[in-house]
């Protein structure tokens, strides 16, 4: 155990400066890109990257390694560099946010005034280190609990060790033994976030507004390569695989109870955790509420199970209800971020005017507009987070009663058995079902609005 | 309408632990009334708390408004609060003008061209004509414009005021807005209102303000 972690470790650091450093040009680019189009394509290639579940990356790459399993050394240098390409765009996403980073004006006047190496070191250290520190924390503690892609890729980790005596029925508290070492190494990112965090919140910080630069094109690179890397190539290898399973599939669909309890437990998901968004009020309570989240879906999914294994909450454990405590709490962190964002729009001074139209003329086009700007938004971060706890596996493993099993479990344990056309037609179906939800929820909101607007 | 649309009792306003209005007591009487001052007096905080989109810190703000109005008031806001992803004549059917109508304000506004455009591709000076234009189209027996007009270009300077008297006139509405310019407070309004610091340091009739401040030496506008 103890060789694991400490490797564990060190390839998490590695996958948390390396993705922290590749998502740096992309930042760069989105911060200064004048074009909104250009933008708006830019975001839409991340989020593709960020939406991918690794389960299908995984799926796709593994039957194509059995010859560098031989070679431990060059089967982990895939599993990080599959890593940093997925967390790319967690890094790009939050050096964006460097506006409220630690430097004052008049470090970016003293560096507009006295250019050369050494100021311009001074000032993309003080610029960015707040942002780099927080993205690095949080790409550490994504790479360091990733348990799908090494479980596939047969890559040695503590999180597959622990499912793995979980799973394989050995004492809960073995599982907790072997987990207190890797709850006690993610205090210090956690700790390093909740500073960060706190000093964006007291808004001491001013922000250097940088000048607008065309377009250069090699700040797309590394987002392209992790593109192709974790989106592209394997949902194209999937679905050219998946060709003559479609028809068999469809005709013998057996996925059809495993998909409804996903379904149903996300949309559980989704309901509690806009519950908990708009009942809690008090930011700091919020931000409490996160910190389970960040210490990875295994962990919480283990203490789950020891809780509703409790005499009092015992007939709850063969429920769906620990799944959907579980899966909100892994979730919370990315929602409670995306619903202060969504929460911003609402509080502008255009949402202030709609809202006043609506409440005073009671006019369908003016609840329309209030609702595109203030509630719009939230939808958005709820239909998120039903896609992300469809596409969970760890603690849908763990947690799902007898009886029921979410799609993904379901897949997870067919694709040990490798690639068949037929098993690629479930994976890409399963995969869509989310994506079909999003649509048609999306769908029927605009057309409600146009409705409203005619 | 009543002598006085809104009543401040020791209104005090942090933003950010940031003191913007300090302990202020005033009345707003109908009319027009400008708010003078110097950046960072404490303009758009005054008029952000009349409109309700702040809540002061401490004190109390009183309203008279007429609640008669379907819309009992109008603001543009510091921002003009547009709605950027919706086309320039949408800005004004959401209020429940109808498309005839809506065109003649725009052409007020010189705007006309504009009209099928999106928000988000309006020039400055546009955005802030059509904030105007809106206020406007609402009808509303009182505006309150912070910085109105601000990016526009002297020439057509005029003929937007123009227009924005005509209406008030024609339904004796009245009309509070920020300004910078002294010259623009003194031709177009009744009263003012001359803040620095957060604090008020003149009010009454426009002329009597104007005086007040040159009196007070530097920190005239």
């Amino acid at each position: 155990m103890r060789f694991v972690i400490e490797s564990d470790l060190m390839r998490a650091l590695a996958v948390a400066f390396l993705a922290t450093a590749a998502g740096y040009p992309g930042a760069c680019f989105l911060r200064t890109v004048v074009s909104r189009k250009l933008r708006f394509i830019f975001v839409a290639v991340l989020a593709g990257i960020l939406l991918t579940p690794l389960l299908l990356t995984g799926y796709a790459y593994y039957t194509h390694l059995p010859a560098l399993t031989a070679r431990t050394f060059w089967l982990v240098s895939v599993y990080m560099g599959i890593l940093v390409l997925k967390y790319l765009p967690v890094g790009t996403f939050i050096l964006c946010l460097n506006q409220y980073s630690n430097t004052r004006a008049s470090d970016f006047i003293f560096h507009s005034i006295k250019p050369g190496w050494k100021t311009t070191l001074t000032y993309l250290f003080k610029n960015w280190r707040a942002s780099f520190l927080a993205s690095a924390a949080v790409i550490f503690l994504l790479a360091f609990n990733e348990f799908e892609l090494a479980s596939l890729m047969t890559v040695p980790t503590w999180t597959v060790t622990i499912f793995e005596m979980q799973a394989g029925g050995y004492p809960l508290l073995d599982s907790f033994r072997g987990l207190l070492k890797p709850f006690l190494i993610q205090l210090l990112p956690l700790c390093v976030l909740l500073g960060i965090a706190w000093k964006w919140a007291a808004g001491q910080a001013v922000v250097a507004e940088e000048s607008l630069k065309p377009l250069q094109p090699w700040q797309w690179i590394p987002t392209i390569v992790a593109f192709f890397g974790v989106t592209f190539i394997p949902l194209g290898m999937t679905t050219l695989s998946a060709v003559g399973g479609f028809r068999e599939v469809l005709r013998n669909f057996a996925l059809g109870s495993d998909i409804l309890f996903s379904v149903g437990v996300s949309v559980m998901v989704s309901l509690l955790t806009l519950c908990l968004l708009s009942q809690v009020r008090r930011r700091n309570y919020l931000c409490a509420l996160a910190i389970p989240g960040l210490t990875g879906s295994l962990f919480i999914a283990l203490v789950l199970v020891a809780l509703f294994q409790n005499d009092i909450l015992n007939r709850m454990y063969d429920t769906p209800v620990p799944l959907t405590i579980a899966l909100t709490l892994i979730f919370l962190p990315m929602t409670i971020v995306c619903w202060f964002i969504a929460d911003r729009f609402g509080k502008s001074t255009s949402a202030y005017l709609a809202h006043y139209l609506a409440e005073q003329t009671h006019g369908n086009k003016a609840r329309a507009l209030h609702w595109k700007i203030t509630h719009s938004p939230k939808l958005l971060v709820m239909l998120i987070v039903f896609y992300f706890a469809y596409l969970e596996l760890t603690a849908s493993a763990l947690l799902a009663p007898s009886g029921s099993m979410p799609v993904t479990v379901r897949l997870y344990k067919l694709m040990h058995y490798g690639k068949t056309s037929g098993f690629s037609a479930m994976t890409i179906l399963s995969i869509l079902v989310p994506v079909l939800f999003t649509m048609i929820v999306l769908g029927l909101e605009k057309g409600v609005i146009r409705r409203a607007w005619r | 309408m009543s002598d006085v649309l809104f009543e401040l009792l020791n209104v005090t306003q942090l933003t950010g632990g940031v003191v913007r209005l300090r302990n202020i007591t005033t009345k707003i009487h109908p009319g027009v009334t400008a708010v003078l001052g110097p950046s960072g007096a404490g303009k758009t905080t005054l008029l952000n708390l009349l409109v309700g989109y702040e809540k002061p810190t401490s004190g109390e703000v009183r309203q008279n408004v007429s609640a008669t109005h379907k819309l009992p008031y109008f603001w543009v806001p510091f921002d003009l609060g547009l709605w950027k992803q919706h086309k320039v004549i949408e800005h004004l059917t959401v209020l429940g003008v109808n498309e005839q109508k809506a065109g003649e304000w725009l052409k007020e506004f010189d705007l006309e061209e504009q009209a099928a455009q999106k928000a988000s591709t309006l020039s400055q000076g546009q955005a802030s004509r059509l904030a105007v234009a809106r206020a406007l189209a609402s009808e509303a027996p009182l505006l309150i414009f912070d910085e109105p007009l601000v990016h526009v270009g002297p020439k057509r300077m005029p003929h937007y005021w123009t227009v924005i008297t005509h209406y008030l006139k024609e339904r004796k509405a009245s009309l509070i807005f920020s300004t910078h310019d002294p010259i623009i407070a003194a031709s177009f309004a009744d009263h003012g209102l001359f803040l620095d610091e957060g604090t008020v340091q003149g009010s009454g009739a426009m002329d009597d303000v104007l005086m007040q401040v040159e009196g007070g030496g530097q920190n005239a506008p």
